[in-house]
């Protein structure tokens, strides 16, 4: 099992023990046998993730807010940046998701909460996904399967974030930004349903199923 | 077929939902027993044109951004001549830069 | 008469490899690159099946798709599949084919006698013949129907193999990957945009595969080597062979059907038989080819006959001869190309019969070789198991000619079925004498031979030339590339329909091989009036069998524009509709099956309700724990009336985290909600919760739940599980559409927090267990419809609602649902003590019923607030969705359908839902109907089966004595109609 710092040191302090394998969680090699697994999927915990919506008639001034903050602002419809220990995807109309993973969590979240202030509507809503990231040669082949977008990764760059539909469920789907890795996000009630959906997908390439970890 | 959602790209149908005619609400004042205000109610939510040509509908991006989408298709060929967001550009800014 | 064989070294088979297989269980033997047609053809088989309705033997017409004969049912047991055109099917070892339609065998087939019915099964003989009387169609005619006529018989086991969906993307598509296709690709692939490219064949090449033609000087087979070798090695370029491009979809989307392991006796472990391609693609090239056309003529469909492009394609492809004696019957000068290769070939055409008065110009070499009849026409073709002798007639006389075989030429027709599906009508072109693609629509434009473009130097010129004008409407820029050098080649032809009103009446003249249409039944269509073009379809089924008409169509129409009058191109043309070849219904599922057939839901504790044995009902997408038996429970209803007696008695825990939950934020929070509901939420305190109902506009309940308000800016609607959805849509309908000057936000926090429901008069003590301080749960410090944002269980961050379903003092708590499972096992750790039970949707439902509150049953999309009881809580003066249409009078009549509590008069009797409510000794009837019941169930609380009903006048009938009737069941039951609340109704028990 990896090392689950984040996530351990809020169990020590509260007296609930945080899920981190679901019950249709399988670990180890299934599918095609082979030296080389064609795909590994990780179920990824411990992210926190907010969901960020600007006030009406704020997206300019957030904008500039998370500039004086951050540095750089999440100004590109469906592409990923990285500033100030968060990745802010932006998946609507003046709509984003933060993500950050890793220790100083609460300061993290502190200056988050100050560059927002009353520009937009901040929820938490980390628990709501259920996120398996994808590494491997055969990662493309398995999800052209299922995906309907161009995944072409000239076309799907580094950091680029897509939310659409997977076999009948709606899933955010990004690439990270060092290109390694697609990570597939989905209401967390979908989880068994989508790991299902992945791992028959790439069976036929061999697959590596990760115990879940932080990433 | 497949829809130009202005924030996503070119997507499949199945991602969004339609619903029907674009009508605008009526504005409703303070009698609500107008016989006239509740004609025009009776009016936008009954009545539809259904015409053979340009047709402007409200689709959802359900499976996407979440945005309402003024459609404007041609329901004889269904091709979709115009695709905007359902709300006020304020957003023109972040689309383009 | 001895049929087809091998010729020594010709083709492209590969003679190395040895195959084995069987037809009818006789095994054969040829060689690797054979289709079955050709190695069952080198093997002298002619006969492959019989017709569809007169049990007529059949041979070989074709070389691909256009097939309408030689269908066989393919492999065994779970794998056998009916219906597969043999001139399709790649040999493969231990494959496996039977002939169909045959009975007992199919030498000699009992059936063939429908032969001599065939006044009965002409044209229309389904409307006509079977109409009396009526009884015997469904005993008699229909099944009698269905054992002659049907095709084969698919497997009854469930299919072993496995299918799969993928996506591909391109600039440009090109279908087919014949020489127009491939410089198409090439011209694409050269600039650098990205193509794909699809074949049905297991190898690129069309025509050029089956043909003799030099390109270049060389053979141009090298050529096409060459160009696929350039292809496969560039990085935009995907090629799918054995992909046949089956539909075309408005945007540029087409599907197509890749045969990944059809060539196998089973497929490779994990992979997929098929695989089905979805395909956007900006522009598309159609370069399909053409379907060579058989001339119609009594007798034609004797084994034997077939198209001359198909002999010359099973000679030069696959190095077989069809016949010993083979006769050329040609309208076109393509009939002459195939006389020559034959003569080249060495096996010299018994003649050549050209319905032209003048033999084509380039051909006098065949001219010199073999005997040539002029303005000659076939007027009989004999021979019981295949043609052994034709009749020709000219202006010098009548020859008869002993064949065993003929190659028919009548014109070739060009594929545009993908075309048409488009709404593209097809557009009639003289020269070539038949229909071709319209103008181009949605980004599809046909090239080559698909265009009536015959002479290979055009068909290489007009695909590159179609590539560089997609290219250019899509701004990429692009080069012509450099062409080889055809040969020149002639395409003369002249029209050479069957005509009516001479001696032949057509009745063995057959134009749709596979549906046995004759050239007599569009006569008898035109005579009885159905003479446009869909109505000959229907009536004569001409075109509607599995090869869609490729060989035949045109045929029939010429024949009754003849009869009519007028020109095939007013007679028109009917269009083709996907898929233009057979997909098996698997591969459209693709993985969409069992378990995965569709997405299923499962909430924060599924894994304990696992552990604890529940068992789970669908609601909508959602699993949700149903009930928990215990092991001596008898039935679900033991268990709910243990469930519901615990939490009526002590206390009890579900889950509740399948409602919707909607966060609902920002300074025009309230102001927002007050125009969406048809209550206040402006009105709702901070820190406390109060109702929701949403109307549709046209006044009827959207649905209802309740609002926590939590600040001054924020809400959390929770809605029912089934509306979740369309709630939130709707909701985010009128901030985006409706109001969008409005500053509010809403999250949709379904997935983000576990709710447990904790109802029963133990409550609070175990609330009490789980909340840290200081918060107390008292009935002063936490009364029933207060909010709260707190902590539980050492710092877990919860949201506490005093909310309550069961009628009993109750608490909906949520945590963020990671902690889901450790949170309910703490719950029922705390809740030990007092006896508390896990309890299912089932007991859920029977305290809710009990206690009269309105679910699925009643919130129908029928249903206003007033009808269930709720209009006190609506504000009416306000603007709000459905305030103006829901004041109309006829839904606050009150005579409507109304909510009420109906009870039998006997507690044991039962009464079920959807049982209908009468006045007592009311005859049932339309008339005297008051209502329905809409949700009933057994209440362990009053002994006694209990429903929620929806009468007319519903609350002014309370105490009438009642007959519910139940016409499904033909059951009565006494009952009376009582208040909606069963238990408690002045509400004490929640406010312990």
């Amino acid at each position: 099992m990896s090392d689950l710092s984040g996530v351990s040191e809020r169990d020590a302090a509260f007296g609930l023990t945080l899920e981190t394998t679901p019950h249709y969680y399988g670990c180890g090699r299934r599918g095609r046998a082979g030296a080389e697994p064609g795909v590994v999927l990780q179920l990824v915990v411990g992210d926190e993730r907010f969901n960020i919506e600007a006030r009406r008639g704020k997206t300019d001034e957030l904008f500039i807010s998370l500039r004086e903050t951050f540095g750089r602002a999440p100004i590109k419809p469906m592409r990923t940046v990285e500033a100030g220990g968060f990745e802010f995807i932006s998946i609507g109309p003046s709509r984003w998701h933060a993500i950050s993973r890793g220790p100083d969590r609460d300061e993290r979240h502190a200056l988050l909460r100050e560059a927002i202030h009353d520009l937009a509507t901040m929820v938490e809503i980390a628990h709501g996904f259920i996120v398996f990231r994808l590494t491997g040669p055969m990662v493309t082949e398995v999800l052209i399967k299922h995906v309907r977008v161009d995944l072409d990764p000239e076309v799907f760059s580094p950091g680029a974030c897509v939310t659409t539909e997977l076999h009948g469920m709606t899933v955010q789907l990004r690439r990270t930004c060092d290109g390694d890795a697609y990570e597939c996000a989905v209401a967390r009630s979908y989880g068994g349903s989508l790991f299902h959906a992945l791992t028959c997908a790439a069976d036929p390439y061999g697959l590596l199923v990760l115990p879940a970890g932080d990433v | 077929m497949l829809i130009n959602c202005p924030f996503c790209g070119l997507r499949d149908l199945g991602e969004f939902s339609v619903n029907g005619e674009a009508v605008a609400r009526p504005v409703a004042h303070d009698d609500f027993d107008d016989a006239d205000l509740r004609a025009s109610f009776v009016d936008a939510v009954y009545f539809r044109d259904n015409p053979a040509g340009l047709h402007r509908e409200y689709w959802f991006h359900a499976a996407g951004c979440q945005s309402w989408l003024l459609v404007e298709r041609d329901t004889r060929t269904h091709d979709i001549s115009k695709v905007e967001l359902a709300r006020s550009q304020e957003h023109d800014k972040e689309m383009t830069s | 008469m001895t049929g087809g064989f091998r010729l020594p070294e010709s083709g492209l088979i590969d003679r190395s490899r040895r195959i084995s297989f069987t037809f009818d269980g006789k095994p054969y033997r040829g060689y690797a690159g054979d289709t079955l047609a050709s190695a069952l053809l080198a093997n002298g088989v002619r006969i492959f099946g019989r017709s569809f309705k007169y049990h007529r033997p059949r041979g070989v017409l074709g070389s691909g798709h256009e097939e309408p004969n030689a269908l066989v049912e393919l492999r065994v047991n779970a794998r056998r599949e009916p219906n597969i055109k043999a001139t399709t099917v790649e040999l493969y070892e231990g494959l496996e084919a039977r002939s169909q339609n045959r009975w007992p065998s199919l030498g000699f087939d009992a059936m063939a006698l429908n032969g001599l019915l065939k006044p009965i099964f002409a044209a229309g003989f389904y409307y006509k013949t079977f109409m009396w009387p009526a009884p015997f169609w469904e005993k008699v005619y229909e099944p009698m129907i269905r054992r002659a006529a049907g095709l084969g018989a698919a497997g009854v086991s469930e299919d072993p193999d496995s299918y799969e969906r993928a996506h591909a993307h391109c600039d440009v598509l090109v279908i087919g990957g014949g020489p127009a296709g491939l410089t198409a690709a090439l011209t694409v692939a050269r600039s650098g945009a990205k193509v794909v490219l699809c074949d049905e064949d297991a190898r690129l090449g069309g025509r050029l595969l089956h043909e003799s033609q030099i390109l270049d000087g060389k053979p141009a087979r090298q050529w096409v080597d060459e160009v696929v070798g350039e292809l496969a090695a560039m990085s935009n370029v995907q090629i799918l062979t054995r992909t046949s491009v089956a539909a075309v979809f408005d945007g540029g989307v087409y599907a197509a059907l890749e045969h990944v392991a059809d060539h196998l006796v089973k497929p490779a472990p994990f992979m997929p038989r098929q695989r089905f391609w979805r395909i956007a693609a900006r522009k598309a090239i159609l370069a399909s080819g053409a379907i060579e056309r058989p001339l119609v003529f009594p007798g034609n469909d004797r084994p034997g006959i077939m198209l001359a492009s198909a002999v010359r394609g099973y000679l030069y492809r696959f190095g077989v001869a069809v016949g010993r004696a083979i006769a050329i019957y040609t309208a076109t000068d393509d009939g002459w190309t195939t006389a020559r290769e034959l003569i080249k070939a060495g096996i010299k055409p018994v003649a050549v019969i050209d319905r032209r008065t003048k033999a084509p110009d380039l051909f006098a070499d065949v001219a010199d070789a073999v005997p040539v009849v002029l303005g000659g026409r076939i007027i009989a073709a004999k021979g019981a198991k295949g043609v052994n002798s034709i009749t020709v007639e000219n202006a010098s006389g009548r020859h008869e000619y002993a064949v065993d075989a003929v190659a028919s030429s009548g014109g070739f027709n060009p594929s545009i079925q993908l075309a048409s599906h488009f709404r593209g009508r097809p557009a009639w072109n003289d020269e070539i004498q038949s229909f071709v693609a319209g103008d181009s629509i949605g980004g599809l434009t046909t090239a080559g031979a698909a265009t009536g473009i015959y002479a290979l130097g055009d068909v290489l010129q007009s695909g590159s030339a179609t590539a560089l004008a997609a290219l250019a409407a899509l701004e990429h820029p692009a080069k012509a590339i450099a062409l080889p050098i055809a040969e020149p080649e002639a395409t003369g032809l002249t029209a050479a329909w069957w005509q009516p009103g001479n001696r032949d009446t057509g009745a063995k003249a057959f134009v749709d091989y596979q549906h046995d249409v004759t050239a007599s039944d569009v006569v008898l269509a035109h005579r009885e009036g159905y003479r446009s073009v869909e109505h000959l379809k229907r009536y004569t089924t001409l075109g509607m069998a599995t090869d869609q008409g490729r060989t035949s169509n045109l045929d029939a129409l010429a024949i009754m524009a003849q009869l009519t009058g007028r020109s095939i191109s007013e007679t028109g043309v009917t269009l083709s509709r996907p898929p233009v070849a057979p997909i098996a219904i698997g591969a459209v599922a693709g993985d969409h099956k069992r378990e995965a057939f569709r997405p299923v839901r499962e909430t924060p504790i599924h894994g304990y309700a696992l552990e604890r044995g529940a068992i789970f009902v669908d609601v909508g997408q959602w699993k949700r724990p149903q009930y928990y038996p215990f092991p001596d429970d008898a039935d679900l209803l033991a268990t709910a009336n243990r469930e519901v007696n615990q939490v009526r008695s002590q206390v009890g825990v579900t889950d509740v985290s399948t409602l919707g939950k909607i966060e609902v934020e920002g300074p025009d929070a309230a102001a927002f909600l007050d125009r969406v509901c048809a209550m206040r939420p402006s009105a709702i305190k901070i820190g406390r919760c109060g109702y929701l109902i949403m109307l549709r506009e046209d006044g009827i309940l959207l649905d209802d739940g309740m609002f926590a308000r939590f600040a001054e800016d924020r809400y959390v609607a929770y809605v029912s599980t089934a509306h979740a959805a369309s709630t939130y849509r709707h909701m985010q309908y009128c901030r985006q559409v409706l109001w969008p000057h409005f500053d509010v936000n809403l999250t949709a926090i379904t997935d983000v927090w576990v709710q447990l429901a904790i109802a029963g008069p133990k409550s609070p003590a175990v609330l009490q267990a789980l909340v840290d301080p200081p918060v107390e749960i008292t009935r002063a410090a936490f009364p029933p419809m207060k909010a709260a944002e707190i902590t539980v269980c050492n710092g877990v961050p919860a949201r506490l609602c005093g909310l309550s379903f069961s009628g009993e003092r109750s608490f909906e708590l949520g945590v963020p649902a990671g902690y889901g499972k450790a949170l309910i096992r703490r719950v029922m750790e705390v809740g030990a003590p007092y006896g508390i039970v896990t309890y299912g949707s089932e007991a859920m439902g029977v305290m809710r019923i009990e206690k009269g509150h309105p679910a699925g049953g009643e919130v129908n999309g029928q249903t206003t607030a007033y009808d269930l009881g709720m209009e006190r809580a609506t504000a009416k003066d306000k603007d709000h969705i459905g305030q103006i249409l829901s004041r109309r009078p006829a839904l606050i009549d009150p005579a409507r359908p109304r909510l009420v509590g109906i009870k039998p008069l006997a507690p044991t009797d039962r009464i079920r839902g959807g049982a209908h409510i009468f006045p007592k000794s009311a005859i049932p009837s339309p008339e005297t109907d008051l209502g329905w019941i809409s949700s009933s169930c057994y209440s362990p609380t009053l002994s006694s089966w209990i429903g929620l009903a929806l009468v007319s006048g519903g609350p002014d009938r309370i105490g009438e004595k009642v007959s519910v009737y139940d016409p499904l069941r033909n059951s009565e039951v006494a009952a009376e109609i009582v208040p909606s609340c069963f238990v408690d109704p002045k509400g004490e028990r929640s406010r312990v």
